[in-house]
């Protein structure tokens, strides 16, 4: 499978891993790309490369549970998602690909034009990129395969190729972030 | 037939249940009375029509309640129906009886000759089916089979396995019935036993009978059981009547009006012969009120024996052979001696027994009379305690005798008395239904006069309340219930009167319309064929018909509303079947209205097995319509593992409205069909390999180990605070104005489906929006006009009670003591909590708590607006009653000072987590405290099959205060844990499991 594949350049490109991020490309799986046609309305989704970026950060607390260290924490790493997912987007377009992300809070494209369709965090599609939605009855949360709930998830989407150089430079360059301390909250993490 | 050795006795086609029981009546004495060696009863009933009832109106299940006295070997159906129409109510007799179940249709429905021409294959084919599907024991064929039929039924059936039935179906609940069940077990609260229909006690209704105005006489029981009578006391012991032929003729009377009916008689005679009478033409099991020892053993034995025989319950007066009791000891010991000749010599069901310890007139000037309140509560305490599976009950009005004449001041006593007694464990009561002021209604001062004169605190108590009594005149009460209808226009008037068969009114009415019209005809023509019009003026050009119905049990709709509206206005024909709609309403409905698609919703859990219901029936009928699944709770997991499996048609779950149209377009469009229905069934697929890959995958820690890791709270330096009240308190009616300030507006945004986005997210911040702002302005606009509006008519009202009770953990479990005893004392009732066991953080129970709910209740449900408001002010509500248990009921945290914007943020010490919810996923849990807090009757909240509340805009939750306690995911528990939680609920594990479905970390074994 080319996820594998991707999987394992990942690792040879970081070196390590990093135990509070996982920032990984690739190639849309195509039940996905149909979906994502009525998010993006404004560029061709049907055709060409599409890529996705999954901006995974592990949290102090667990995502399925409610209390006001749950939402402070929440706050901070979808603040720092925005920040970071910006960033790489104006990256890929300097590099002349398209490039949005879903905006968490209200579901809709960050940068695309206002539609009906949305993409919550929690939205079953996540499925497609290896994630888990857990039913909890009455809500339901995202699950990571190494750090369970306790993550936070984001994705990018871009017509770059997953494979070509300066994506992978933007993906491992997000990898190193957290690493190097950047974010106040990181230190709690242990 | 016994003296030619029959092997066994079957009693067919029964389409008059009472023409059965003398049947068995007659089997049961010549085995008891006549030495004839017992053989096997066999009990088949006979349903005419599809819907689902015998000819003289009781539904399946009421019929297998009303036979059952006479443990027959096998009870299920034949005749009138083909296999196919028969199905359904083979499986709801299966689900009553504790005996086999026996099928034999006919050869299909008969043609216009008459004839059956269903093959030997088709119906064998359909036998199979049952059989497989683990719905009988015993098949053969009725009307229109032939031998050939009978061996392909037989080689069809020769493999399948039949059905099990070892576990014994309600074993503590008591079961009656009129045309419909009636069942009485723990989570039963109070039942009102209506007392109009008693001659000796209502002059109007006496009169009416020597009157001969029988018709009048009907319509005093119609008003009763439409007033909330859930059992009908009839008595017609009165000097001047012939008891026997005045009972015979009113229950006769009875049985043909179906609204009165439905609900089990009490036939209540002090003479045998007119309970007989009773008895004889009472198709359902009712109630027998009432036998004493007073003639001794041998009468009492007697007479238990030919009841028995009926299959009725009995009520137990507290007398024997030396006269009535009237002290607690003599109370008890009669009870207790009354109890052991029946369950052990008469052979009677102790579900079957109530036991009446005597209430008796209080205030009447003697002094030996002033503990008769006190030593019926006291001994109906020990009765409940020390005989097991009996019920209390007694005639309340007997208590206020004294104050004849002042109902004011009789109504107040009968509350107050009923509210302590209740307490104590009285089940049931013969009252007035309809004029019980409730207890903290009452004024303060008379309600004051009456604890004092029930607990004998005060020798002059009696003078105070007649005293009292003589001061305020005395209150004329409106029929409200009428008044209402009453006040609406002329034309609705006709419709209500008409369907409700109310023919007072009618002549006025159709006077007053015909000065409206033109022509009289136009009166016939307009209002009163105006639910015919209704059904024909649908326009046929469309781009689809959409069958929409929230299913049984629940009550929420905002949603499917939306996707009402949505399609609608995609110029779809919509039939919205409104809430809690049964499988078989949306059935026929899609069938009868040519459906194009069937759209279920719902918000609880227990919605999620009925979808799966619905998704069956839909397969078993054959239909050919895609079907659509949506609601808070749904998920395309769920529809992808549970629900699709079952429907060999295109299953779809659907995220919210604004997909409903796309998707629906799509299924009604050929091409776009195929590709939808290729892709999901792929990726449902996928869904479904990785539902079963995770529960293989996933590690769980034993029950044990979990209990291990348990949250370990610090209760050195945590001092409970004690609250400022202790048991329940009440707010009827609670100001709209101070809730619209603690309105939580995000989710009301949510509902419209108005996100902002970054950094406009949240309340206020999304009106600066640059897509939604504008639109998300308005709404807000009209929502606070709409508000203002609706709290200026108080059209809304907000009720809500919150109770402190004293309380302990016990393991996972919270006990929770009497406020009078404290915790020294038995508990009065338990909390049950399940502990997460997929390994991770462990968070737990272990605070003291209360528990509060409360309700918006509105009366147009019509607007979506309006349900979004209500809903947010019943949230609002929750967020006021917790901050003022914080600061001042409870006050724990006199100091807080938060905003409204805060408390949706939870920063504040303490929890509210509400059963249905992650913390606590058993929705069962709010039957405990809804019957603690006498919740339904308090506030006018109650709770559906599914145990959804009722009114929707609803919430209900536990205060916990300790500082460490949070909210946590339960999440997926293992069979260990569902074991242990049944048993310490008292419930059969398949129980607990379809409860707790969505939480199980395996699949069930009682499932298919």
């Amino acid at each position: 499978m080319q996820s594998a594949e991707m999987e394992d350049i990942e690792k040879v490109l970081r070196g390590k891993e990093n135990p509070l991020l996982e920032c990984k490309a690739q190639a849309c799986p195509d039940l996905l790309r149909r979906e994502l046609s009525s998010l993006f309305v404004s560029t061709n989704m049907n055709d060409g490369p599409l890529t996705v970026i999954t901006f995974v950060q592990r949290t102090k607390y667990d995502m399925s549970a409610w209390s006001e260290s749950v939402e402070d924490e929440r706050e901070e790493v979808i603040e720092n998602f925005i920040k970071s997912a910006k960033e790489m987007c104006s990256e890929l377009r300097r590099n002349s690909q398209w490039a949005d992300f879903v905006e968490p809070n209200s579901g809709r494209p960050f940068f695309s034009p206002y539609t009906n369709a949305t993409f919550f965090e929690t939205d079953e599609r996540y499925r497609h990129l290896g994630f888990r939605i857990q039913d909890l009855g009455c809500c339901k949360v995202i699950s990571h395969h190494k750090w369970g709930t306790h993550v936070f998830v984001g994705s990018i989407f871009t017509t770059a190729p997953a494979d070509c150089e300066y994506l992978q430079e933007i993906i491992s360059q997000a990898n190193k972030l957290k690493e190097d301390g950047g974010d106040a909250h990181v230190s709690v993490c242990a | 037939m016994l003296d030619g050795k029959v092997d066994a006795l079957l009693v067919e086609t029964i389409f008059d249940t009472a023409n059965s029981k003398t049947a068995l009546y007659a089997i049961q004495e010549l085995f008891e009375n006549e030495n004839y060696e017992p053989v096997p009863i066999l009990i088949s009933g006979t349903i005419v029509d599809k819907s689902g009832r015998t000819l003289s109106g009781q539904t399946s299940e009421a019929f297998v309640v009303s036979v059952s006295h006479s443990f027959p070997t096998c009870l299920g159906l034949n005749c009138a129906l083909g296999a196919a129409e028969m199905r359904p109510f083979i499986e709801r007799i299966g689900q009553m009886t504790d005996a086999a179940v026996i099928c034999y249709p006919n050869a299909g429905l008969p043609n216009t000759f008459g004839e059956y021409d269903e093959t030997p294959e088709d119906m064998a084919l359909t036998l199979k089916c049952f059989a497989d599907d683990g719905l009988i024991n015993i098949v053969g064929g009725c009307c229109g089979t032939t031998p050939d039929h009978i061996r392909a039924i037989a080689q069809a059936v020769k493999n399948s396995k039949p059905r099990t039935f070892t576990e014994r179906r309600f074993p503590d609940d008591m079961l009656l019935s009129g045309l419909e069940p009636m069942r009485i077990g723990k989570n039963t609260n109070f039942v009102n036993i209506g007392e109009r229909c008693n001659v000796a006690g209502s002059k109007a209704f006496c009169r009416l009978i020597k009157e001969n105005n029988y018709e009048k006489a009907l319509a005093v029981a119609k008003l009763q059981v439409e007033n909330g009578a859930q059992i009908l006391d009839i008595n017609m012991d009165e000097g001047m009547l012939d008891g026997v032929a005045a009972m015979t003729k009113f229950v006769n009377l009875l049985t043909s009006e179906p609204d009165v009916s439905r609900v089990p008689l009490c036939i209540d005679s002090s003479n045998f012969e007119v309970i007989l009478a009773g008895l004889k033409c009472t198709q359902g099991k009712c109630i027998v009120n009432s036998i004493s020892l007073k003639e001794g053993e041998e009468d009492f034995i007697q007479k238990a024996k030919t009841i028995r025989r009926f299959g009725a319950a009995v009520v137990v007066m507290a007398f024997d052979e030396e006269g009535q009791a009237t002290e607690v000891d003599r109370k008890v010991e009669i009870c207790t001696r009354s109890y052991n000749v029946l369950v052990n010599r008469v052979g009677f069901n102790p579900q079957d027994i109530i036991f009446d310890p005597n209430i008796l007139t209080l205030g009447t000037g003697m002094d030996e009379h002033n503990n008769y309140g006190v030593n019926f509560i006291k001994a109906t305490e020990i009765i409940k305690e020390t005989l097991p599976g009996v019920r209390i009950s007694g005639g309340v009005s007997n208590i206020s005798f004294s104050f004849r004449g002042n109902e004011l001041v009789r109504e107040a006593m009968h509350s107050v008395f009923l509210y302590h007694a209740i307490k104590a464990g009285m089940d049931m009561a013969i009252v007035n239904a309809g004029n019980l002021p409730v207890y903290d209604d009452i004024e303060p001062r008379l309600r004051d006069l009456c604890e004092d004169l029930l607990w004998n605190k005060d020798p002059l108590a009696t003078e105070k309340l007649l005293e009292f009594a003589q001061s305020c005149k005395k209150k004329e009460k409106k029929d409200e219930k009428e008044a209402e209808w009453r006040g609406n226009d002329v034309a609705t008037r006709l419709s209500f009167g008409l369907v409700k068969g109310i023919d007072a009114f009618i002549v006025e009415d159709t006077e007053e319309a015909r000065h409206l019209y033109p022509h009289p005809l136009n009166v016939i023509e307009g209002p009163l064929m105006n639910e015919a019009n209704k059904s024909d003026s649908q326009a046929s050009s469309n781009a689809g018909t959409v069958v929409l119905a929230t299913v049984k049990g629940d009550v929420h709709d905002i949603g499917k509303n939306i996707v009402g509206v949505v399609l609608g206005c995609n110029n779809f024909r919509v039939i919205d079947l409104g809430v809690m709609c049964p499988a078989n309403k949306i059935l026929e409905t899609a069938l009868q209205e040519k459906a194009d698609i069937i759209g279920l919703s719902g918000l609880i859990t227990p919605s999620l097995d009925e979808m799966i219901h619905v998704a069956k029936e839909m397969e078993r009928l054959g239909l050919q319509i895609p079907l659509l699944i949506g609601g808070a709770t749904t998920s395309k997991q769920h529809t992808a593992v549970k629900i699709a499996p079952k429907y060999s048609q295109p299953v779809v779950h659907v995220l919210d409205a604004s997909k409903s149209v796309l998707v629906c377009s799509a299924l009604l469009d050929k091409i776009n069909k195929e590709n939808l229905m290729d892709e999901i069934s792929e990726e449902y697929e996928e869904i479904r390999e990785d539902h079963y890959e995770n529960l293989r995958e996933k590690k769980y820690l034993s029950l044990d180990k979990a209990r291990e890791k348990r949250l370990r709270l610090d209760w050195e330096n945590f001092n409970p605070v004690v609250p400022s009240i202790l048991g329940t308190k009440l707010f009827k009616n609670y100001s709209l104005e101070t809730l619209k300030q603690l309105i939580d507006w995000k989710p009301f945004f949510d509902v419209w489906q108005l996100r902002g986005k970054y950094p406009h997210r949240g309340y206020p911040k999304l009106f600066n929006d640059p897509t939604i702002g504008q639109e998300a302005k308005r709404v807000f606009a009209d929502a606070e006009a709409l508000l203002s509006k609706l709290i200026k008519n108080d059209t809304l009202v907000a009720n809500g009670i919150v109770g402190f009770y004293p309380c302990n953990s016990k393991d996972d479990d919270i006990l929770i003591y009497s406020p009078e005893k404290g915790i020294n004392s038995e508990p009065i009732a338990v909390l049950h909590g399940l502990r997460q066991q997929a390994i991770k953080d462990q968070a737990g129970f272990g605070c003291k708590e209360i528990s509060q709910k409360y309700k918006v209740e509105l009366d147009d449900y019509n607007a979506i607006m309006v349900e979004a408001l209500a809903d947010r002010l019943a949230e609002a509500f929750a967020e006021e009653l917790h901050l003022r248990v914080r600061k001042e009921l409870w006050g724990y945290d006199c100091k807080e000072e938060l905003e409204a914007s805060d408390l949706h943020r939870i920063k504040y010490q303490g929890i509210r987590p509400a059963p249905g919810y992650p913390s606590q996923p058993d929705h069962t849990e709010k039957l405990t405290m809804w019957k603690l807090m006498n919740v339904d009757e308090e506030t006018g909240i109650s709770l559906t099959d599914s145990l959804a509340m009722f009114p929707a805009a609803s919430v209900c939750g536990l205060y916990f205060h300790h500082p460490q306690s949070s909210y946590f995911a339960v999440g997926k528990i293992t069979e260990d844990q569902v074991c242990d939680y049944a048993s310490r609920k008292g419930e059969s594990v398949s129980q607990t499991e379809k409860w707790l479905n969505i939480n199980l970390a395996y699949e069930p074994s009682s499932q298919d």
